[in-house]
């Protein structure tokens, strides 16, 4: 769980980086109300998690409640993981 | 049919439609102040034609291709079917649309290589910009450019012209507010095109164009949240797409944006045979389905006003646009369009039924 949660820590906090005014995000703020995650970056951002974790992502996975959060992400691919 | 609306509504009932209210409200919600910010705009933009030579309310480019080859009519059968043959704004019997589909077709193994043939050239050949096209097609081909509906037209014109047919679809959006986080960065791509190019705006050192910018941000958030606390089904007569027809396979497509467009504002390249992005992002769906173009009268006197009067404003809009797919362009060149569209595999939804046409047809596209 935590070298996914380093990995997405990683991943999100560069996004976050690459705004205009981004500031550090916490585990468990919404990245969607932040707006560091729309609908086309959760396509983004399943594909970096695939590639990078070697977990199979599926269209009925990719729900709003998987990916709002760094802590929330992290424990979606980390069950994936252990499955 | 090729798309279903149960394939692509995600379930529980769906939201009232929009009425007439909400859509005057939508109107009145443009504000006086923002008019005249524009209003503002359009002596100096006259002014630089001017001095340059060209007429006060010259398009803001000039025409990509003054001159068109035009094909021989004689001894040619031309189809009076329906969904064959011309229609409003969709002149498939013009000599200047029957020369671009001879050249396609001659290029095209098949039906299926004449349709994505038809496709990159609307997308591409054509780029997004605002000017009112009272010339229909032939107009938008020797022009170069154009809103979403000229775009479809030319993609419905020149698919009946080389013998496919092809018709307009209206689409209607369902907006959750219990889903629904921010309908600029979630909802239509136009939302997105348009929200960037207000920020740019704002971001202008000139005064004028920093108000009109604010104002113009405003009313489009404004707009998405009241479409968002609402929770109605939007349709979105202002953006028809288009489905032709291959071996009994209808198939939608959007050529709003070409590949430089889309990867400047984050959306995944456009490729026929996939759901369009307006279809597959939002639980949007096709309502409904016609020979002719869904709207026209009088959205195009507005759009012949707005270039008139805001065309300091819409100058600003193309160049934006312009500027938009250089920076694409140069997206792409550092990633490669094959590394740009895996990155959005996920998004891509072959179409129902494309198997049918037996073609290779990858899970997502690669190139």
């Amino acid at each position: 769980m935590t070298k996914v949660l380093d990995g997405v820590r990683e991943y999100i906090q560069g996004k976050s980086a690459a705004r205009p005014g981004g500031q550090p995000v916490a585990d468990e703020q919404s990245l969607f109300r932040l707006g560091i995650i729309d609908s086309m970056g959760v396509f983004e951002i399943v594909t970096f998690l695939e590639d990078r974790f070697g977990v199979e992502i599926h269209d009925e996975e990719i729900l709003r409640k998987n990916f709002d959060s760094i802590q929330r992400i992290a424990q979606f691919v980390s069950a994936k993981m252990t499955a | 049919m090729t798309v279903r609306a149960d394939d692509l509504v995600e379930g529980g009932s769906p939201p009232p439609r929009q009425s007439l209210l909400d859509k005057a409200r939508a109107v009145r919600s443009i504000r006086p102040q923002a008019l005249l910010w524009m209003l503002m705009l359009t002596p100096p933009a006259c002014w630089t034609r001017i001095r340059a030579g060209r007429r006060p309310f010259a398009p803001t480019f000039p025409d990509r291709r003054p001159t068109l080859p035009r094909a021989s009519l004689a001894g040619r059968v031309l189809s009076g079917e329906p969904f064959l043959r011309p229609t409003t704004e969709c002149d498939c019997h013009a000599p200047e649309v029957l020369a671009v589909a001879d050249e396609l077709r001659s290029r095209s193994a098949g039906d299926w290589q004449y349709a994505q043939a038809v496709f990159r050239f609307a997308a591409g050949e054509i780029v997004h910009g605002v000017e009112p096209a009272p010339g229909g097609v032939v107009q938008t081909l020797r022009r170069g450019y154009g809103i979403c509906v000229d775009k479809v037209n030319l993609f419905v014109a020149l698919a009946r012209a080389g013998g496919l047919r092809a018709r307009y679809c209206s689409i209607t959006i369902d907006v959750n507010p219990d889903e629904a986080t921010d309908l600029i960065e979630n909802g239509p791509p136009l939302f997105r095109t348009y929200a960037r190019i207000f920020e740019k705006l704002e971001a202008e050192p000139d005064l004028r164009l920093q108000r009109l910018g604010r104002l113009a941000k405003q009313i489009l958030h404004e707009h998405a949240q009241r479409m968002q606390r609402q929770g109605l089904q939007w349709d979105l007569t202002f953006h028809p797409i288009a489905e032709v027809e291959v071996g009994e396979t209808w198939i939608p497509s959007d050529p709003t944006w070409d590949d430089a467009e889309a990867a400047a504002y984050g959306l995944p390249l456009p490729r026929l045979g996939y759901q369009p992005t307006v279809l597959r992002q939002l639980r949007a769906k096709i309502s409904r389905r016609s020979e002719i173009v869904p709207f026209r009268g009088g959205a195009d006197v507005g759009r012949f006003l707005f270039c008139l009067l805001a065309r300091g404003a819409v100058d600003y809009l193309n160049q934006s646009l312009e500027e938009a797919r250089g920076q694409g362009r140069r997206v792409l060149e550092e990633v490669g369009a094959a590394a740009y569209i895996r990155r959005y595999r996920h998004f891509y939804v072959p179409v129902p039924e494309i198997a049918r046409l037996g073609v290779d047809f990858p899970r997502y596209p690669t190139s």
